[in-house]
């Protein structure tokens, strides 16, 4: 960001406080102090953040910084884990904060319009009463929102039956990068053209800014059923999951955490995991009563063929919560067992667990770096989790590249990059460990056929053009913030 | 020159290619650079009536040869194919593993793969009311340049880099030719069968379909028809107005428990008769249901609704009043749970006072009043001219589309003049 971004931003703002309000554009340092972050290990300073209320509001913004060449970064709550919302370019931070409306819940046509701003959680808690439900379920449902899961296309433990965001929107009202309003896809399941709904999904807000949305609601289930089963080794947990798919299972989650993640969620919330054990699987089975009984008796004689050390089922809702607050609370445990982690997002086929988990094993040992494994496991989702000090001289640059190493390893195996948190500026420079220069030259041109001015979150998804892993780690350490919780 | 290479009777005017793999697919294309030649990709032929006419065309990019499994890796539910591989060969080589892949479409014995994506072809096969594109985990495609290029992979969870795949699905090959295709299998359900209910009213159809998706019966599928297709398809059904199919499956119990809410929730409707059809009856039923846009004749108008659930109720009524009103036949098979529906009416007669034109606007009519959106499928060629088949997109929209157009086949190469226009190219 230059000072003359920043000078000629500065000059603007009177017109967007006629825009959006007074109260509702902040340029003040300390205010702005909140929005240089997410969830990430990634800084940027924006010159000024707004707050705009409406789709025609959030139109005349983007015409101002498309007349006065200036980026905007769309933003929801913050809690992205690979620096999507990063004002990495200065500019304009468009916080949703205020779009946060639920419209309309159509229950015969089985979906609710809702603003970006809505917190993903607070959409299930609102139809529950009428026996619904949004499915897509991130971590994170407690704070984040659906447009920054849009951005995101998030997923969530309960993604293995139901599947990411992607699947459960059906249109979405959008502003393009020149201020032009429109619906890709409305209520529909289906329709003609393009599937710009679908390509604007997990694109990060580098195509749109989305102010609108239409999603599924599902119908709660009849009866669910949460197992908690330990094993010796990770090793074992791991080939369960591989027989309980290949057996054509496919319970609503299947979730995986090693003796680290144990340890620290019981020393945290006092789940009840068994704290010898090398590895628990957390196994959730939904649906018909007769379907879930069937079925969790078969992952039982699958989980059997492999020495559980413990086999237990929640007998009431309070006890299934209990067993998922240690899931949930996993990653805010991990710091009673060191300062710092590295939350590394990498999917693989799910016959590869053992296989790369071994691996990640071998490169904990080797380094010295103890990686915590939680993984949803059922969709060969890995998140080892590095953990160190970042007080320490030289522990920032190691576990970079120890990260880097992992998801190099995923790609290996025939897995991918990123399974649920995005490219953003995190993996940017890793793009070419998975993709040709064709493939990201398509993927570019598709980004100059939506805007080609390059405003909307500049800097994201795509390599900064070295294409190389040192220059990555380089770049991300100087944009790591003094005392950054990684 | 074989009749799949017809286009609304027109043929290709420079050869037929059949490649071989993505490498001859990716030469083929990038060979093709004198200014103005015309590529259409055809899979199966089964679809290819769809879109406006073509003055003429150059080559016909036949994908048939490309028709192989390329891995099935059962343990982890996912498989790689080419994209000329037909839907029945596939289903066949997944079922032998007790898979499948939740995507049918008509005439599967001809469709391939690609075509049924590039097509966007309707099925009634939706677990969970799915899409087929939420079944597509990687895709990868030949440019009209001739670049290959790839996104996702053979991994079921994946947010690296934009989308691609989600472009191609419903493309209508006017983007890239679908050379692979990376899917997610689902387990075959140990138990099937389908449930049927007659109706003598269209609301007794429409209450009943509503019930079913309150209740916690999951069908693998769900139709309802008119009696007309009923005759049509001379399926062998309780005497009705409205015939609803409910395909259930799964284990025993759960099979067993659906079947018991069904003939629970029927008890209450006193017009409606039921019956039940095993796994291979079942089957057959399904199959001529599928195919049934075919059995009329070559001149008939077929269609396909996109709407919401609720809006069907009123599109129905209107759409069968209206025809009924011109003395023709109108054969229907709505999908509830999608919102979807596909019609059929034989063509207008030339001593009909109303004419063909006339009907057809008509009905588009119908369809916006409801707030729902008409594609017509198949016309005589006669009709092509001057209608826009696809119906109305919103402006916001069609400006990104023809963007996406010109940005990655700024000569028109592929498909030129037949995607979302009745003249011009997008």
């Amino acid at each position: 960001m230059g000072q003359s971004q920043s000078l000629k931003i500065k000059d603007l703002i009177p017109e967007l406080r006629k825009i959006v309000g007074d109260d509702y554009v902040l340029d003040d340092q300390a205010d702005l102090l909140v929005y240089e972050y997410d969830g990430s290990i990634d800084r940027g300073n924006p010159v000024v953040v707004v707050l705009p209320d409406t789709a025609k509001k959030i139109s005349q913004v983007l015409k101002l910084a498309r007349s006065n060449s200036i980026p905007v970064v769309a933003r929801g709550a913050g809690t992205g884990l690979s620096g999507g919302a990063i004002a990495e370019h200065g500019g304009i931070v468009l916080s949703m904060a205020r779009m946060n409306q639920i419209l309309e819940v159509n229950r015969s046509d089985r979906y609710a319009i809702v603003e970006p701003g809505v917190v993903n959680l607070d959409l299930s808690t609102h139809v529950a009463s009428e026996g619904l439900y949004y499915a897509p379920d991130p971590s994170s449902q407690r704070a984040c929102t659906i447009g920054g899961n849009i951005a995101e296309n998030s997923g969530g433990p309960h993604c293995l039956a139901y599947g990411v965001t992607t699947n459960h929107v059906l249109g979405m009202e959008v502003v393009l990068a020149d201020g032009t309003i429109t619906w890709f896809g409305e209520n529909e399941r289906d329709g003609i053209g393009y599937d710009l709904r679908g390509i604007t999904i997990g694109s990060e807000g580098t195509l749109a800014i989305v102010t609108k949305i239409s999603v599924r609601l599902l119908r709660l289930p009849e009866h669910v059923k949460t197992m908690l089963m330990s094993f010796e080794t990770i090793e074992d947990a791991s080939a369960a999951v591989t027989g309980i798919i290949g057996a054509g299972m496919v319970p609503a989650a299947l979730e995986m955490m090693d003796h680290f993640c144990i340890k620290a969620a019981e020393g945290a919330v006092g789940a009840g995991y068994p704290e010898g054990a090398g590895a628990v699987l957390l196994v959730e089975l939904d649906g018909l009563l007769e379907s879930v009984e069937e079925e969790s008796e078969e992952i039982e004689a699958i989980c059997r063929e492999f020495s559980p050390l413990e086999i237990r089922v929640a007998t009431d809702s309070l006890e299934r919560e209990k067993l998922w607050s240690g899931r949930k609370g996993v990653l805010g445990a991990l710091g009673r067992l060191a300062p710092n982690y590295y939350l590394v997002d990498g999917t693989i086929p799910r016959t590869k667990l053992v296989e790369v988990l071994k691996k990640i094993n071998e490169i904990s040992e080797r380094s010295g770096y103890p990686i915590a494994n939680l993984l949803h496991a059922g969709d060969g989702n890995l998140h080892p989790s590095i953990l160190f000090d970042e007080r320490k001289p030289g522990d920032v640059e190691n576990i970079l590249a120890i990260g880097a190493e992992i998801l190099r390893i995923c790609v290996d195996s025939g897995g991918v990059l990123s399974g649920e948190h995005g490219i953003g500026l995190e993996k940017q420079d890793q793009m070419p460990l998975m993709f040709s220069e064709e493939d990201m030259a398509t993927m570019s041109l598709l980004r100059l056929a939506f805007e080609t001015e390059d405003l909307l979150n500049p800097g994201k998804v795509f390599p900064t053009g070295a294409g190389c892993g040192d220059i990555s780690q380089a770049r991300a350490i100087a944009r790591v913030g003094p005392g950054a919780y990684i | 020159m074989e009749e799949k290479h017809l286009i609304d009777g027109i043929q290709p005017n420079q050869g037929l290619i059949y490649p071989e793999d993505t490498n001859e697919l990716s030469s083929v294309l990038s060979d093709i650079t004198e200014p103005g030649r015309v590529v259409v990709p055809i899979g199966g032929a089964t679809r290819l009536q769809i879109g406006a006419k073509m003055p003429t065309y150059d080559y016909a990019l036949d994908l048939s040869n490309m028709n192989h499994l390329v891995a099935h890796n059962s343990a982890d539910l996912t498989c790689i194919v080419q994209s000329g591989i037909t839907l029945h060969s596939l289903q066949n080589q997944l079922r032998e593993q007790e898979q499948f892949l939740a995507v049918d479409a008509a005439f599967p014995g001809k469709a391939t793969i690609g075509g049924t994506l590039a097509s966007n072809a309707p099925g009634y096969l939706r677990w969970q009311l799915a899409h087929m594109r939420d079944m597509v985990i990687g895709m990868q495609v030949v440019l009209p340049s001739g670049t290959v290029t790839k996104s996702g992979g053979p991994v079921v969870k994946n947010v690296s880099g934009y989308d691609m795949a989600r472009l191609h699905v419903g493309g209508y090959g006017t983007l890239g030719v679908i050379s692979e295709i990376s899917f997610k299998l689902t387990p075959l359900p140990r138990r099937q069968g389908s449930f049927l209910v007659g109706f003598e009213s269209e609301h007794g159809l429409q209450n009943f379909s509503e019930e079913i998706f309150d209740s916690y019966v999951m069908p693998l599928a769900l139709t309802g028809m008119n009696e007309n297709l009923i005759k049509m398809l001379q399926i062998d059904a309780p005497q009705c107005q409205y015939l609803m199919v409910i395909r259930i499956g799964g284990r025993q119990m759960a099979f067993d428990r659906q079947l018991n809410i069904l003939n629970k929730m029927v008890g209450q409707y006193q017009d409606s008769q039921t019956d039940f059809l095993e796994q291979n009856a079942s089957d057959r039923l399904w199959e001529k249901v599928r195919d049934f846009k075919g059995y009329g004749a070559i001149s008939s108008i077929t269609g396909r609704v996109f709407s919401t659930p609720t809006r069907l109720r009123g599109l129905l009524r209107d759409i069968d009043n209206y025809v009924e009103e011109i003395g023709l036949t109108l054969a229907i098979c709505i999908q509830p749970g999608f919102g979807t529906m596909e019609f059929h009416i034989d063509k207008v007669p030339a001593e009909s006072e109303v004419r063909s034109t006339q009907m057809i606007e008509r009905i588009h009519d119908i369809a916006r009043q409801n707030q729902s959106h008409i594609n017509y499928e198949t016309l005589p060629a006669d009709f092509k001219n001057g209608f826009n088949m696809w119906g109305k997109v919103n402006e916001g929209s069609l400006g990104i589309m023809r963007s996406l157009r010109d940005t990655y086949d700024p000569g028109k190469k592929l498909n030129r003049g037949r995607y979302l226009t009745d003249k011009e190219d997008i």
